[in-house]
């Protein structure tokens, strides 16, 4: 029994740190990729010159300031996405939350678009960090307390939430119905984009997301014991609601900040927590790491997708992810194994 | 139980009645409200020759709204009933979604569409889109009713993208699309309410036929099939009526929101989840709703209008959140 499970664990751990590898591999060619893929009259022969302390022509602007910032901000923003995905799933026991699918998205849009219109000619930076983040916080506290009044089963949820997206979605629509202004802008942005994404953007991404991330891994094991069920972890002498108030917190930050830079982009965190969980099993310490590499990738092969799908035309990535989430949603529908209804 | 069934009797009466007058005053006062003055002495004297401003915009206008209340009120009942999910409603499983899609093809990227054919192309699309989630929460063994809900979460996400999509595409005439997804009775005329009622009437009366139908549904499947109902079938026939009410009504109307997740669970606190009741009650209390809605939505700001869906939602979703986050919330 006890050298079954451990050669399991063995075997398991290999895969787990095959696939960290391989994803960090790819991760770090699609990054590479990105970053001077369709940059005009880029050759190899500029590749020393790319490395080189202020060379100040423009292939190496292009490369250093349009492309670099926004391809690590892609994978910034994926990872932090996927393990938000992670912590919500873990958090809930429900194998279909997601910041999109339960409406949080949907709230942080409203309160940006709002202020938006507000605070329009004015700096608008911090503005829109601080509505992204009560929004996510409002939506997010909202689904909190849906989620575990005990009726609410994965389904219903599920159904609660996107009710919820509407009615906030309403909100915004008719906003900009109303006080139309900067439509063109307003409508780019809640598609969810990285296009324009500058050193800053990345900055501000960073103050929170690392932190959250580091905490994210550290508590990992405790997902697990959640994962259990509220009963069994509180056997085991969890205190269930310090780790779902953390989790919570984790995922506002974390939700907030992607938001705050990039508007509302769905789906990273359904999607790649299944795939990490198909490789690695459902251990979290190991799925949380796997996913936030695999988000990460995800994000940025979205984006390069995004600036190549209907070229000149730039499609926001949020739309691409939107458009991958659907059929996966119905393939978890209709998978054989591990099916959810 | 028989009491029990004769105490709701009374009072679906009662609630009938009175939601009924409730809707004549409504409706009066939406004839007589909007952004031309006019007197009483006027709308009668319009409504007896049949013409002028009331007659010409605001009569077919209310009955617009009535008839898309009593549709999306129905529709979202029918749809309650066959998933058996008090959450399902044609603009969560996807059907509005598919038909504002079709809509904002048409706005954005056909250049200077016929009119007419905007209703069209919006039922076609609600149909369309009804149809794949229906094959695509098809399996061996029939549809189960929980896959069909989420199946058109699923569906409804990604049209939603594609309409993002095409909206940022072509962000110029985006304002028109918008409006129009919201849902919106500005300029409707009588020949969108001639495009909505037999929808209205025929589906209507299937529905209230069916409700013995519906009623077996909410049992146990087992105890469904063993009552010799062929289950599949009848859930088809009560989708597509669903479908079709729901269509046409984004057809003429856009996408309302929250009539149809909203006003069956008004009903069903009203008057019980006896399906012979419940779906009159729905009816009346969805044109109540739209109708005050269109009327606040003309009145607030003029001359600027909100967009009839958009007040549904305002007042629909803060009901609805009440409902989902009390305790009690697992028991309609």
């Amino acid at each position: 029994m006890y050298t079954e499970s451990s050669g399991r664990r063995e075997r398991s751990l290999s895969a787990f740190s095959l696939s960290i590898g391989f994803f960090s591999f790819l991760l770090l060619t699609v990054i590479a990729l990105s970053c001077v893929v369709g940059v005009t009259g880029l050759t190899w022969s500029h590749l020393p010159s790319l490395f080189t302390v202020l060379s100040d022509d423009v292939i190496s602007y292009t490369v250093w300031h349009v492309r670099v910032p926004r391809v690590l901000l892609g994978a910034v923003l994926g990872a932090a996405l996927a393990m938000a995905g992670c912590l919500m799933q873990a958090v809930t026991r429900n194998h279909l939350a997601d910041p999109e699918v339960m409406g949080i998205n949907q709230g942080a849009s409203m309160l940006v678009v709002i202020s938006l219109m507000l605070f329009g000619s004015q700096d608008i930076t911090w503005v829109i960090i601080g509505a992204a983040f009560v929004g996510v916080a409002l939506s997010g506290s909202v689904m909190y307390r849906l989620a575990f009044t005990s009726e609410y089963t994965p389904t219903r949820l599920v159904l609660s939430g996107l009710a919820i997206s509407f009615f906030f979605g309403s909100i915004t629509t008719g906003f900009i119905v109303l006080f139309e202004n900067d439509l063109m802008e307003i409508l780019y942005w809640m598609a969810g984009k990285l296009s324009g994404a500058s050193w800053a953007d990345l900055r501000i991404a960073l103050i929170g997301i690392i932190p959250a991330m580091v905490l994210c891994v550290l508590l990992s094991n405790q997902f697990n014991i959640l994962l259990l069920g509220e009963e069994m972890a509180r056997g085991l002498g969890q205190n269930v609601e310090r780790v779902r108030r953390i989790a919570a917190f984790l995922i506002i930050v974390l939700v907030g900040s992607a938001v705050a830079v990039a508007g509302p982009i769905g789906y990273v965190g359904l999607i790649v927590p299944h795939m990490a969980r198909s490789i690695v099993g459902s251990d979290y310490r190991k799925v949380v790491p796997l996913a936030a590499l695999m988000g990460a990738t995800l994000l940025v092969l979205a984006d390069l997708a995004g600036q190549w799908v209907l070229y000149p035309t730039e499609t926001p990535v949020g739309i691409i992810t939107a458009l991958l989430g659907t059929p996966f949603f119905i393939y978890l529908l209709r998978r054989r194994k591990g099916r959810i209804l | 139980m028989k009491q029990y069934v004769g105490q709701y009797s009374k009072r679906f009466a009662v609630i009938m009645v009175g939601s009924l007058l409730l809707l004549a005053l409504l409706a009066i006062i939406a004839l007589r409200l909007g952004a031309v003055p006019t007197t009483f002495a006027q709308v009668i004297n319009d409504l007896w020759l049949q013409d002028g401003l009331i007659w010409e915009y605001r009569v077919p206008r209310v009955l617009i709204a009535i008839f898309v209340g009593i549709n999306m009120a129905l529709a979202g009942s029918i749809l309650q009933g066959v998933t058996r999910n008090p959450l399902a409603a044609p603009d969560i499983i996807g059907i509005s979604a598919g038909g504002g899609l079709a809509s904002v093809i048409m706005i954005l990227v056909v250049p200077s569409f016929p009119q007419m054919m905007l209703p069209l192309a919006a039922f076609g699309g609600a149909v369309f889109a009804g149809m794949i989630v229906y094959f695509v929460s098809y399996s061996r063994g029939g549809i189960k009713p929980e896959r069909l809900a989420l199946t058109g979460v699923a569906i409804s996400a990604g049209v939603q993208a594609l309409i993002t999509l095409l909206i940022v595409g072509y962000a110029l005439n985006a304002a028109q699309a918008l409006v129009w997804l919201k849902g919106s009775l500005y300029a409707r005329s009588w020949q969108h309410v001639e495009m909505i009622w037999p929808w209205t009437l025929v589906g209507g009366l299937v529905a209230l036929i069916a409700y013995r139908q519906l009623n077996l549904l909410l049992l146990n499947e087992e105890t469904v099939r063993g009552l010799g109902m062929r289950i599949d079938r009848t859930r088809l026939l009560l989708l597509v009526v669903s479908v079709a009410l729901a269509g046409s009504s984004v057809a003429v109307a856009g996408t309302i929101g929250f009539v149809g997740l909203v006003i069956p669970h008004a009903a069903r606190l009203l008057v019980g989840s006896d399906f012979r009741l419940l779906l009159p009650t729905s009816a009346v209390l969805g044109a109540l709703l739209v109708t005050l809605s269109d009327l606040v939505g003309r009145v607030v700001m003029p001359p600027v209008e909100i967009p009839a869906g958009l007040v549904t939602a305002l007042l629909g979703a803060p009901y609805f959140l009440y409902l989902l986050l009390r305790r009690k919330a697992a028991k309609f």
